[in-house]
């Protein structure tokens, strides 16, 4: 992290946050139109995510939204390693 | 030329006497707009309460000559509150030092309560402005006052992912931060609209970040940015913008030192104040030694006498 001169000074900055990977999370009954989907509605507002849709989100955003009881983690499926070995052909 | 010898220079004179002015030159160039802007209540206990109210929507409303007349529902306003909080800061000065002549000080204890109470304004203003929860005090835990960002529930546009907060029970729970994007005119066109459909007619400020203010400056809007240059004078370039006449009336765009980085607010001044339970005072403490101790403190809280008349673009790069 480069030094500035408001860490020299002392001065309370705010560092920017390393963006995170997205993670899958569901909504809840609780987080029914509480979530926003980034979209804002010149009449409506924000248009907001209903309960039982999935959405991908950086991990900070979703841990909070967690913790508010808005949504449950996805567990992610990943796919098998095949246990047939790859025949390496020497050319 | 040269200088004859022995010419005694000031670098080689004993006793030159010291050319230290009397002032302190100082840098808060607008301390604390928010907080100047909006008006001023006192409240009697620590859990401040107000009811708020918006009309019904309009509708069609005719009727039959000679009709009778039945009773609609009644509607009840909404009862909500705020915590106080308590500011405060302390200080210690010596006797020396109080009995020292210090430039720029005619008083070392006055000057230390200055610069003190300037930095409990600023910590108001912090608390006024920023994400903050409120807190009941209880047991260890100190008491917060629910902030401007958290009240906003009605007129707020969030990244993906980004959850208001509000009032419920008691409490003002923060916002959830979405996924940032860049702040733009049309940002900016869409959330009037619909704060104004909303019941928001009077958003008179922008309180913005410095960065957001450059970007905001760059909204080309449908100004025509030309001045005549007369004669030999030089051209003046134009490169900000301080009023942003929208289609539901005059912007003001208020630049803030703190705490806003990633967030706008729009502010109708009339709907929010300053909440007093305990006014900013000096008070001096037990002397315990060879000095003398003072403190600081204020208490107060945020009133937000309807969250639906402003507004907060959220989540901004």
């Amino acid at each position: 992290m480069p030094v500035t001169a408001a860490l020299i000074e002392g001065r309370s900055v705010t560092p920017p946050k390393e963006p995170q990977a997205p993670v899958l999370v569901k909504v809840t009954r609780r987080g029914h139109g509480k979530i926003s989907t980034g979209v804002h509605d010149r009449t409506y507002g924000d248009e907001l995510y209903a309960d039982g849709e999935t959405f991908a989100v950086a991990g900070d955003i979703a841990e909070e939204l967690e913790e508010r009881g808005f949504v449950t983690f996805v567990p992610v499926e990943v796919a098998p390693v095949s246990k047939e070995k790859t025949k390496i052909k020497d050319e | 030329m040269a200088v004859p010898s022995n010419t005694q220079m000031t670098y080689a004179t004993i006793g030159v006497r010291e050319d230290l002015e009397n002032n302190i030159y100082k840098v808060s160039a607008n301390l604390t707009p928010f907080t100047n802007m909006i008006g001023k209540a006192s409240v009697n206990q620590p859990y401040h309460e107000w009811e708020t109210y918006s009309t019904r929507a309009a509708a069609t409303n005719a009727n039959e000559q000679g009709d009778d007349t039945a009773a609609s529902a009644s509607e009840q306003p909404v009862r909500v509150g705020n915590r106080t909080q308590i500011f405060k800061d302390g200080g210690t000065i010596s006797e020396t030092t109080k009995a020292t002549v210090v430039a720029g000080q005619s008083d070392t204890e006055a000057w230390q309560k200055l610069q003190k109470s300037e930095g409990i304004i600023k910590d108001i203003e912090y608390a006024f402005l920023t994400n903050q929860a409120s807190v009941t005090a209880a047991g260890s835990t100190a008491p917060k006052l629910g902030g401007f960002q958290a009240w906003i529930t009605s007129n707020v546009s969030r990244g993906s992912g980004g959850s208001s907060g509000g009032f419920s029970a008691g409490t003002v729970a923060a916002a959830t931060n979405g996924t940032q994007r860049p702040f733009t005119e049309a940002l900016l066109k869409t959330v009037l609209a619909s704060s104004f459909s909303n019941g928001a007619s009077n958003i008179s400020y922008a309180l913005v970040s410095a960065t957001h203010k450059q970007t905001f400056s760059a909204f080309t809007g449908i100004a025509d940015i030309r001045a005549e240059v007369k004669g030999t004078n030089q051209a003046t370039i134009y490169a900000g913008a301080d009023v942003y006449v929208s289609d539901f009336g005059s912007l003001t765009v208020v630049p803030v030192q703190y705490p806003l980085t990633r967030d706008v607010l729009l502010v109708d001044p009339s709907m929010w104040s300053v909440g007093t339970l305990r006014p900013m005072k000096v008070e001096p403490l037990a002397k315990t030694g060879d000095g003398s101790k003072f403190q600081i403190v204020a208490e107060k809280t945020l009133i937000c006498r309807n969250q639906k008349a402003s507004a907060v673009i959220a989540d901004l790069s």
